[in-house]
């Protein structure tokens, strides 16, 4: 199941699995050396996502952009993206989340369609 | 979960299956006695084999190994009937159950509910555990006695009252269900992968909740271990009431969402990486909120330790009501305190400390030593309060209200002083005072003293110590209604200014050095001394002898 993730508008990077290992897991922790942790993290990030090209990033967008339609936004409010995360469950259908700002409140929108996704109690 | 009030039970149940009538009672599911007991008591304890279109019954009086094959048994046939009669639910009395091999929960709408609303009600203590990767179904009152509770991607389900070992409840996956009053080992809840789901209630150990991977769903009430809540990745999520140990909500990460009365250890809430998300009432340890990053999002009533706040980095967000301890709030070399703090209390070396600059606004905020960007001072501040060495080297902001040591609001004072108080060798000691000051007072050596500096800026009601306004130096400034001790005014060095309703002691006014021809005093004071009348323009002035001088 392929995964993708975005926290700027038109730009998604695909998620991979990666297994942090011990050794960066002790470095992580241990290190005093606010370089060598950031540089770590960052060699870190670089495993765990690959950049999206077209034509799969014009799918991605257009599907975002179909999403923010859902989310009924008005005129007046001030939109911003935090991060959308989201799997691909069959061919151009993805499962996932937004979360968003309208102005200072904190939303959640699951998709698709913001269906009840999980079994409620 | 909503059980059915009401049952309905083949008639001669067991005795004859095909007959399809049936006959309708009421079912005791107020669990204050078990079903078994309450059927037996009510005259069906001839056959306790007990099913419904929507659910069946599993007994569990057999051995743990028997319980296994009868609780798969009432699966199956519960997941054939979902196509006929839509969802279903396997109600299962309290018991062991040993699996030699996992028990998959493949059923799409096929839920498994412990009788009682407790744990552990159904506990996997064989080798093998449940493995879920059924949709829109849900899981009550499960325990897999330290094993894990494997869930699978993406998998819609839901969970109450649930325990697991490590990796249990997503690891590896997108944990997308509903979790409620579960808990669990080590690496659980979307760990080593993304936490998206809801959590609620729920507990876990270190490195769980969406660790090395997104922490994006929503959580209440959840207490996990160290390095958890998005830890290696983003936290972006809606976290409230929410408790971690150290390096956790994004510890090396973005910390991006909404965090409301939450707590973590050290290296928390993007620590190594951004604080950009809007944090209520939370509390951290040392090194937290993006502390070697930068702190860029909003902070309300927010604690931490020594070193937070985007201490070494950029305090860029908007800070209410916070504490912190020592450097904290943009400090150290090279970082910047540029956000909005209003009330906002830190230690020795805040707020643009350690030579770091602090160029934002800052209101009602108090600091220690070394504090308000005593590298650089270029903000706005407002009825603030430091120790020794603080409001800047270059201090070229606007200060109102403000109080600091000695040695404070520069090295050069190039800025708008109001009403701001300060210790000795204040207002550009050993540097320029070339600012707007009004109303401000300091100890000796303060306003451009000492060899090298000047006091060229315009200087209204002030007051000083000894050796101030240009001692050793140049007091070549307006001077409008101001007050020193002895040796001020450009003494031993030169007086050029304009000094109007000015008073000093001994020594001053270009005493022991120059009053020169371009200096102008009216209604000037010594409290000791005599005015050097040779050249300067002197009017209205009284000398330490209560003479009246006008010269030249």
């Amino acid at each position: 199941m392929k995964k993708y993730n975005s926290t700027i508008e038109g730009t998604w990077a695909k998620v991979l699995s990666y297994k942090v290992t011990e050794e960066e897991k002790t470095t992580l922790k241990d290190s005093k050396d606010i370089a060598v942790v950031q540089a770590l993290m960052a060699d870190i990030k670089s495993k765990k996502e690959a950049a999206v090209e077209a034509p799969k990033l014009d799918e991605l967008v257009a599907y975002y952009n179909d999403l923010k339609l859902a989310l009924e936004l008005k005129p007046e409010d001030v939109y911003s993206l935090i991060s959308v995360n989201m799997a691909e469950v069959g061919a151009g259908e993805y499962r996932g989340i937004v979360n968003y700002r309208v102005g200072k409140e904190h939303k959640q929108y699951r998709f698709p369609k913001n269906e009840i996704t999980t079994f409620k109690f | 979960m909503n059980l059915p009030k009401e049952i309905y039970f083949p008639l001669n149940m067991g005795r004859n299956k095909k007959d399809n009538s049936k006959t309708r009672v009421t079912a005791p599911f107020n669990y204050s006695i078990s079903l078994r007991d309450w059927l037996i008591e009510n005259g069906f304890a001839g056959d306790l084999e007990l099913e419904g279109l929507t659910y069946v019954y599993v007994q569990a009086e057999g051995t743990p190994q028997q319980n296994a094959v009868e609780l798969q048994e009432a699966y199956d046939l519960a997941k054939s009937r979902v196509a006929t009669y839509g969802e279903q639910i396997v109600i299962v009395a309290p018991g062991n159950f040993d699996f030699a091999s996992d028990f998959l929960a493949d059923g799409d709408q096929v839920s498994i509910a412990g009788l009682l609303n407790r744990v552990p009600a159904i506990v996997f203590t064989g080798v093998g555990t449940i493995n879920v990767t059924g949709q829109f179904c849900g899981f009550m009152g499960i325990d897999t006695d330290g094993k894990p509770f494997i869930v699978g991607d993406n998998v819609g389900a839901g969970f109450l009252n649930c325990e697991g070992g490590d990796e249990s409840f997503g690891f590896g996956v997108n944990s997308v269900g509903y979790f409620e009053k579960c808990s669990a080992g080590n690496n659980s809840f979307g760990a080593d992968g993304a936490a998206s789901g809801q959590y609620v209630d729920c507990q876990a150990g270190d490195e769980s909740f969406g660790w090395n991977g997104n922490a994006d769903g929503y959580f209440l009430r959840c207490n996990a271990g160290e390095y958890s809540f998005g830890a290696y990745g983003e936290a972006s999520g809606n976290f409230i009431d929410c408790n971690a140990n150290d390096g956790s909500f994004a510890g090396f990460g973005d910390a991006t969402g909404d965090f409301k009365d939450c707590q973590a250890g050290s290296a928390s809430f993007g620590a190594y990486g951004t604080a950009d998300g809007y944090f209520q009432d939370c509390r951290a340890e040392e090194s937290s909120f993006g502390a070697y990053g930068n702190a860029s999002g909003y902070f309300i009533n927010s604690k931490a330790g020594f070193g937070s706040f985007g201490s070494v980095g950029t305090a860029s967000g908007y800070f209410v009501n916070c504490l912190s301890m020592a450097s904290s709030f943009g400090s150290g070399p090279g970082s910047t305190a540029t956000g909005e703090f209003i009330n906002c209390v830190g230690d020795n070396n805040s707020f643009g400390g350690s030579n770091a600059t602090a160029s934002g606004t800052f209101t009602n905020c108090m600091a220690g030593s070394g504090s308000f960007g005593n590298g650089i001072s270029s903000g706005t501040f407002k009825d603030c309060k430091g120790g020794d060495n603080s409001f800047g080297s270059l201090s070229s902001g606007n200060f109102k209200n403000c109080i600091g040591g000695n040695n404070s609001f520069g090295g050069i004072a190039s800025g708008r002083f109001e009403n701001c108080i300060a210790g000795d060798e204040s207002f550009g000691f050993e540097d320029d005072a070339t600012g707007i000051f009004i109303n401000c007072t300091a100890g000796d050596y303060s306003f451009g003293s000492t060899a090298g500096a000047a006091a060229d800026g315009v200087f209204t009601n002030c007051n000083s110590g000894d050796f101030s306004f240009g001692y050793q130096s140049l007091a070549s400034g307006i001077f409008t209604n101001c007050t020193a001790e002895r040796d001020s005014f450009g003494a031993e060095g030169t007086a050029s200014g304009i000094f109007t309703n000015c008073t000093a002691g001994v020594d001053s006014f270009g005493g022991g050095g120059t009053l020169t021809a371009a200096a102008r005093l009216y209604y000037c004071k010594l409290a000791f001394g005599t005015f050097d009348t040779s050249v300067a323009i002197i009017r209205l002035s009284i000398d330490g002898t209560n003479t009246e001088i006008n010269a030249n």
